[in-house]
């Protein structure tokens, strides 16, 4: 039932990374306009380089969780006999999408400090 | 690159649907996923069927249905914070209606009734049933969601018995018992074998079973046992057929008089005794409504027939037999009264007087003695006319 997580992320562990997936969702969105779940995917993909890769177990119950919430609208186009459904940021997305990030930049700024990590010199 | 085609699409929406997902918005998400992966990965003279089976292999673990099941969850999680909203504002809401309407019940203001039926009506309908399922949704076991759906259901229909019981509507006793004995003889045992086993949870089950059983059992002695009521019954039965025999005794004997004395045409005696008639048939009507017989006779114990505590109003209402009857009663009190000055019919705080029928709670019993009380006014005021010649 929970699978979804544990294959969000095929090269971080599920545990660490739990939680992250809305605010990519959003800042992608906040960065194109408007998106269809496989084009997420791939650009996930593409911008780090295979190490992250969203499932659609993972997107689209948190696509309609983030539609529920009012974040995200959609927009419906037929492609030949299929429908395509291309997710935008909702106002108060745009607003929720930049203080997701930031809350994420904030925690891995305090994850830092916290694990004492030094940046590599070369 | 790939060019699916019509045919093709059905299938794939076919075969999602047929792995068991349900919502439409989800499954064009997943068709389109699909063909987007189809298009952009199969060359174009490959093997669609071999490839699509392949690409759908890798969307679940076990099933399809899992990505349908996880978003239903993520859609109830966003919900929780509304029921969790709505369970403490509707707890906020019954334990305010109820306090007023409590304080404005015993300062005898209007509107105690509608305050305290919203405050009941808010705990046992919302309340209750919200905070059983925002609970249920953090047990885990089945057992757990069982023990709690009892005590949900019990105790909103306990609430609702008293609701049921203080606007006098039928059933609430039966609602009230089954309630009560649901709590005391299924809930208690299975909450109580269940806590106590568990070292964490052995103090609380304890406490909380013995508070739980303590409770019950005072509105347990608050009840009239069922012989207790079947003797109170009897005992109302019996005296209505005391006074009965009690007036009748005092009619036969003011008819001999009468007929020895030769003048007993007079409108009040006339007057009189149409009141008296009509009170009669008054009384016979509410009988036979209250225990389907137009009289009672000294076997009614074998006959298993008895006076009990309804609620008169609905059988003297506007527009039913008894109605019309204490209408028509009502009528001739008042053109008796206009006529008798001297010693008019008290009618005050009586089934008799037109302003408090609705309003107040009359029992068959209480009405009953009302209407003797009536008969035994007109028959003295006879007797006194008689004694006066």
């Amino acid at each position: 039932m929970y699978i979804c997580l544990i294959y969000t992320f095929m090269l971080y562990s599920s545990e660490l990374i739990k939680g992250t997936l809305k605010t990519i969702i959003l800042k992608l969105l906040a960065d194109n306009n408007r998106m269809y779940g496989y084009e997420m995917t791939q650009r996930v993909k593409t911008a780090t380089a295979n190490k992250i890769e969203i499932t659609e177990g993972a997107l689209y119950p948190t696509l309609h969780a983030l539609e529920s919430e009012g974040l995200v609208t959609t927009e419906i186009e037929y492609i030949g006999k299929r429908v395509r459904k291309y997710y935008k940021l909702s106002p108060d997305g745009a607003k929720r999408s930049q203080e997701k990030v930031n809350e994420l930049a904030d925690f891995m700024n305090t994850m830092k400090f916290l694990l004492d990590i030094k940046p590599k010199t070369t | 690159m790939y060019s699916i085609n019509d045919k093709q699409i059905d299938f794939i929406l076919n075969d999602i649907r047929a792995r068991g997902v349900e919502m439409e918005s989800l499954q064009h998400d997943l068709l389109d996923h699909v063909c987007c992966l189809v298009e952009q990965n199969l060359e174009a003279n490959g093997d669609f069927e071999n490839f699509y089976k392949t690409t759908i292999a890798t969307f679940y673990k076990e099933a399809l249905w899992e990505i349908e099941e996880e978003t239903i969850r993520l859609l109830t999680f966003k919900h929780y914070y509304t029921m969790k909203k709505m369970m403490m504002g509707s707890g906020i809401a019954a334990t305010a209606l109820l306090g007023l309407g409590l304080t404005f019940k015993f300062m005898y203001w209007p509107g105690a009734s509608i305050l305290i039926i919203l405050g009941i009506a808010s705990a046992s309908l919302l309340f209750i049933p919200l905070l059983f399922t925002l609970k249920a949704k953090e047990k885990q076991r089945t057992q757990e969601k069982i023990i709690l759906t009892i005590a949900s259901i019990s105790t909103s229909l306990f609430c609702i018995s008293i609701l049921f019981k203080i606007l006098h509507w039928p059933y609430a006793n039966v609602m009230g018992l089954i309630a009560l004995l649901t709590l005391l003889f299924v809930f208690l045992p299975v909450y109580f074998v269940n806590g106590i086993r568990n070292p964490e949870t052995k103090v609380n089950t304890f406490t909380s079973s013995v508070l739980l059983f303590l409770g019950c059992s005072l509105v347990f002695m608050l009840m009239r046992s069922p012989r207790g009521t079947q003797n109170r019954y009897q005992a109302l039965t019996q005296q209505f057929i005391n006074t009965e025999e009690l007036l009748n005794n005092e009619v036969r004997w003011l008819k001999a008089e009468q007929k020895t004395s030769d003048s007993i045409k007079y409108t009040e005696a006339q007057l009189s005794n149409s009141i008296y008639e009509k009170c009669k048939d008054l009384k016979a009507g509410l009988l036979k409504a209250e225990t389907g017989f137009t009289e009672v006779n000294s076997d009614f114990k074998t006959k298993a027939i008895t006076i009990e505590e309804h609620d008169v109003n609905a059988m003297i209402d506007f527009g039913t037999t008894g109605g019309k009857l204490l209408a028509e009663i009502s009528t001739l009190i008042d053109t008796y009264n206009a006529k008798v000055k001297t010693k008019p019919i008290p009618t005050q705080q009586t089934v008799f007087d037109r302003k408090l029928i609705g309003d107040t709670y009359l029992t068959t019993f209480v009405v009953f003695n009302q209407i003797t009380h009536l008969q035994l006014f007109l028959l003295q005021h006879q007797k006194q006319s008689l004694a006066c010649r």
